[in-house]
């Protein structure tokens, strides 16, 4: 019985070791590694099928990204640009600067961004368009990106125990002069304590539901639910964020700006996340 | 040759020869058949096994599946033949075994595979598939001492003497037509005419060919029906290529047995589908109208098909893989001339060929100095091979180089996914090197040409990987109970103090009511009167009578003395009856009381009774 178990422990154990099915990592890397051969040896298109393949597999990594982004701008570089290129170059440099914590990368992938952004501009304006890639975030949305999650939150929790301590004061004090300074304390840590609650809960609801996209095709043409051009609404153009509202077959519902309607699924990719 | 070897020649010299016969000798000879292939509900069927092998007796045959059918019973007869041949004898040991089945319900059922023990190995056949039709509607058989359909031997003449009914005992059905029997339906889908459309497959990947065919059948026994008022079978979501050369044109196939009436068949429309996305994707009916008055409705639809689509797996997926290149596609490519001057142009020509929905463009590969100009494309498509649409596209390419030197224009490739085979394979094209001499224009400087993304950062060698995933407190179920629980401890503490406050109140007010104080002035009465002391019981009644003019008319008589009781309820709302038995009550009470004679309790429980009475009515109103 027991020469059987170290062989049966072994096979246990590598069993266990195993990864899960799905993640092959030596695959990943091979991909990686023939896409940043393709990019130096100037073969961008190969280089591009690479990152692509990558992606596809679920790999989300914010030097796969970036360096897919620059496969993407080498192509427009070379002078074989195909229609959308820029968008899916600007698409793996948001992609790299929002994924990584390395901030050389972020600040490459943020400089290579304004260069292709930039690129999109001058293309507009030479065709006559407005050069405007963003037409702001809403002020709501703003105010809960001032700060990270984790410190609103910390800010309800401080302006919860102000203000629980307040009441306590205001309650129990005999003197004056302490109920007056815990109806003050009181009444900054209410406001404190509500705000930075909501305010919490809007950035994990962002975090959680919240998908936004990068417009991959020289521009797409908003349209109502039915499919029908908007009169009058601007094209939206390549490179431009958009969060995006809903999907149905052949149809995505974005907002950009205050303008909210359906374009079509291939003229946008939703920008990768890590969680 | 040298003595050594024609020893070893002699010694292997019959392995040689053996060896093939060797292998030959195990195999066995397995075959099983039905004597009809449709057959009525109620008819008997005949499932022959015939088993044979060289060594080994086969034994233990079994009919396998059955579905459909009663096995009524089997017959098992051994063979045993000898063969000689240049001398080598050879022996043979079969068996042929026979079930008799009887047809138990309509439909299409599939028959066995049958299986028999040869030695120690299971051996099986091919299954088989029996129509069962409605009963008397079955084809004739062709009797097995009529292999050739020449009629009986027992009528030399062939009927000349007349058909059925003859009067000679030679009862024999008319012979029908021959009938294919793939086409055979179990029951008509309409009158006079129907349309009828299968699939090949009902499950595919993206861009899979998935062949549809729409039939006519039209009841022999009438005319040809006049079609109108045609709609094609709507399948947006699929690409759809007819397999006919003209699309619309039919063809007539042949007779079918549809619930045991001949009809005749025509194929309408047979188109290749390809899948454009996954999903349970929908074929409509396709309909037509049949020009007679006497049909009721001449309305007449083919069936909607679902075909369950998926998307070829990621794993294996080649770099570059578009999904929808399903088929099985070779890339072959031509480059000339392979020598010009810088800025001179090239030509490519790029044959795709192959089964399946070819790629209508190929990226061709990117590379700094070579510009490839839009491709000129010309295509032959059509059936390739059975029911397999496919063909050739040639993309021809004009390709300007503007570099000198060997310039290397690279793989053509087209990643796929082959359906059959259920693998990946890449079509490769390779193109070759040109030499480009240096042209008459000197070249282009590297600051002539403006270049807007000339500032791109250097590419990353490796993969970053991602920051661990930051804790959320928002996530944390605790973090909003802890939230909210100094303000929420705060409001509960407040509130139960105050709740403390109004039951303390409450009681207090309860404890000072007059009611609470008739209440225990009448259990004590009551108590008072179960007791043995009169004078006390007295005294309790009459406090009793107190306590409830107070509580029910406000009046409190205590200090009141003979009619100045009667006045005060009175002038209260009393009724003057009422509030002199209030009198009486407390005047006899008194007395009773301070009398030098004690009385008894029996008088002391009368007058209990009595005020009771006066309580009870002074709740009522007086």
């Amino acid at each position: 019985m027991r020469r059987y178990f170290v062989p049966a422990a072994v096979v246990v154990a590598l069993f266990l070791a195993a990864p899960p099915a799905g993640a092959d990592p030596s695959e990943e890397e091979g991909l990686f590694a023939s896409g940043t051969q393709a990019l130096a040896e100037g073969r961008p298109g190969d280089a591009i099928a690479d990152f692509e393949a990558l992606a596809d597999r679920g790999v989300v990594d914010p030097a796969a990204s970036f360096d897919r982004g620059l496969s993407y701008a080498n192509r427009i570089r070379i002078g074989a640009e195909q229609p959308g290129d820029l968008g899916r170059a600007a698409l793996g440099f948001v992609e790299a600067r929002e994924l990584t914590k390395d901030a050389a990368l972020a600040k490459d992938a943020a400089r290579a961004l304004a260069l292709v952004r930039g690129e999109v501009a001058r293309r507009r304006v030479r065709a006559g368009d407005p050069a405007l890639l963003d037409q702001g975030t809403p002020l709501g949305r703003t105010i809960v990106e001032l700060l990270p999650e984790n410190a609103w939150a910390a800010l309800a929790a401080i302006g919860s125990v102000a203000l629980g301590l307040g009441l306590f004061v205001r309650g129990t004090a005999s003197r004056r002069r302490g109920r007056v300074g815990a109806s003050l304390a009181c009444a900054v840590a209410a406001p404190l304590f509500v705000s930075g609650a909501v305010l919490a809960l809007a950035a994990r609801s962002d975090r959680l539901h919240l998908v936004e996209g990068i417009i991959v095709a020289p521009t797409a043409r908003p349209a109502d639910e039915k499919g029908i051009a908007i009169p009058g609404a601007t094209s939206i153009p390549e490179a431009a964020r958009v969060a995006i509202l809903g999907e149905r077959p052949g149809w995505v519902h974005v907002r950009w700006g205050s303008l909210v309607a359906w374009i079509p699924s291939q003229t946008s990719r939703p920008i990768a996340r890590a969680e | 040759m040298t003595r050594r070897a024609r020893v070893l020649f002699a010694l292997l010299a019959p392995v040689f020869f053996l060896l093939p016969r060797a292998a030959r000798a195990d195999r066995p000879e397995v075959s099983a058949r039905v004597d009809a292939t449709t057959v009525g509900e109620g008819d008997d069927v005949h499932l022959t096994l015939e088993a044979q092998s060289d060594e080994n007796s086969p034994v233990n045959p079994s009919a396998g599946n059955t579905t459909g059918f009663t096995v009524l019973g089997s017959s098992s007869g051994p063979s045993q033949s000898v063969t000689i041949i240049n001398g080598h004898v050879s022996q043979k040991r079969g068996l042929t075994t026979t079930w008799t089945l009887r047809a138990n319900k309509q439909g299409t059922f599939t028959v066995g595979p049958c299986s028999i023990s040869i030695g120690g190995l299971r051996v099986s056949t091919q299954t088989m598939r029996i129509l069962v039709v409605a009963p008397g509607r079955a084809p004739p058989r062709v009797s097995p001492f009529d292999p050739f359909g020449m009629g009986s031997p027992f009528d030399p003449f062939r009927g000349f003497f007349g058909g059925p009914g003859n009067g000679m005992g030679n009862d024999v059905a008319p012979q029908r037509p021959p009938t294919d029997p793939k086409l055979t339906l179990g029951a008509p889908r309409g009158e006079v005419a129907f349309l009828h459309a299968i699939v090949d497959k009902t499950s595919a990947v993206v861009g899979e060919q998935v062949t549809l065919s729409v039939y006519l059948y039209v009841n022999a026994s009438e005319r040809e029906a006049e079609l109108n008022d045609v709609h094609e079978a709507d399948a947006n979501d699929f690409l759809r290529r007819s397999l006919f050369e003209e699309d619309g044109s039919d063809k007539n196939i042949g007779r079918a047995l549809v619930g045991g009436q001949i009809y005749g068949a025509k194929l309408l429309r047979k188109w290749a589908l390809f899948p454009l996305k996954s999903g349970d994707l929908e074929i409509g009916p396709m309909s037509l109208s049949l020009s007679r008055r006497r049909v009721a409705d001449p309305l007449r639809q083919s069936e909607t098909i679902t075909i369950h689509v998926t998307e070829p797996p990621m794993a294996g997926r080649p770099p570059g893989y578009v999904v929808g290149d399903t088929g099985a596609f070779a890339l072959s490519g031509e480059t000339t001339p392979r020598e010009i001057e810088r800025d001179g142009a090239v030509g490519v020509t790029v044959e795709l060929s192959g089964s399946g929905n070819l790629p209508s463009s190929i990226t061709p590969p990117a590379r700094a100095g070579i510009e490839w100009l839009a491709p000129e494309t010309h295509e032959k498509m059509g059936v390739v091979s059975g029911d397999k649409y496919g063909g050739k596209r040639t993309f021809a390419y004009v390709v300007r180089l503007h570099k000198e030197g060997a310039v290397d224009l690279g793989d053509l490739t087209l990643p796929y996914y082959n359906p059959e085979t259920h693998a990946y394979a890449v079509a490769r094209a390779s193109l070759g090197v040109v030499g480009v001499r240096p042209g008459a224009t000197p070249a282009p400087s590297a600051d002539a040409a403006f270049d807007p993304l000339a500032g791109l950062p250097e590419a990353r060698k490796a993969l970053a990987g991602l920051p661990p995933a930051p804790a959320h407190l928002t996530d944390l179920p605790l973090f909003w109970l802890g939230l909210s629980a100094t303000p929420l401890a705060y409001g509960f503490l407040s509130g139960a103090s105050s709740a403390v406050r109004r039951i303390r109140r409450a009681r207090v007010e309860k404890a000072a009511s007059p009611e609470t104080r008739l209440k225990e002035r009448m259990a004590d009465a009551a108590y008072a009167c179960r007791g043995s002391d009169p004078r006390v019981a007295d005294a309790a009644v009459a406090r009793a009578i107190v306590a409830a003019t107070i509580a029910r008319v406000g009046v409190n008589i205590r200090d009141a003395e003979g009619a100045e009781v009667s006045r005060r309820l009175g002038d209260a709302g009393v009724e003057r009856e009422l509030a002199r038995r209030v009198e009486d009550l407390i005047h006899d009470c008194e007395a009773a009381r301070f009398s030098p004679d004690a009385c008894e309790m029996a008088a002391v429980k009368e007058r209990w009774e009595a005020a009771r009475g006066v309580v009870e009515a002074l709740r009522r109103g007086g």
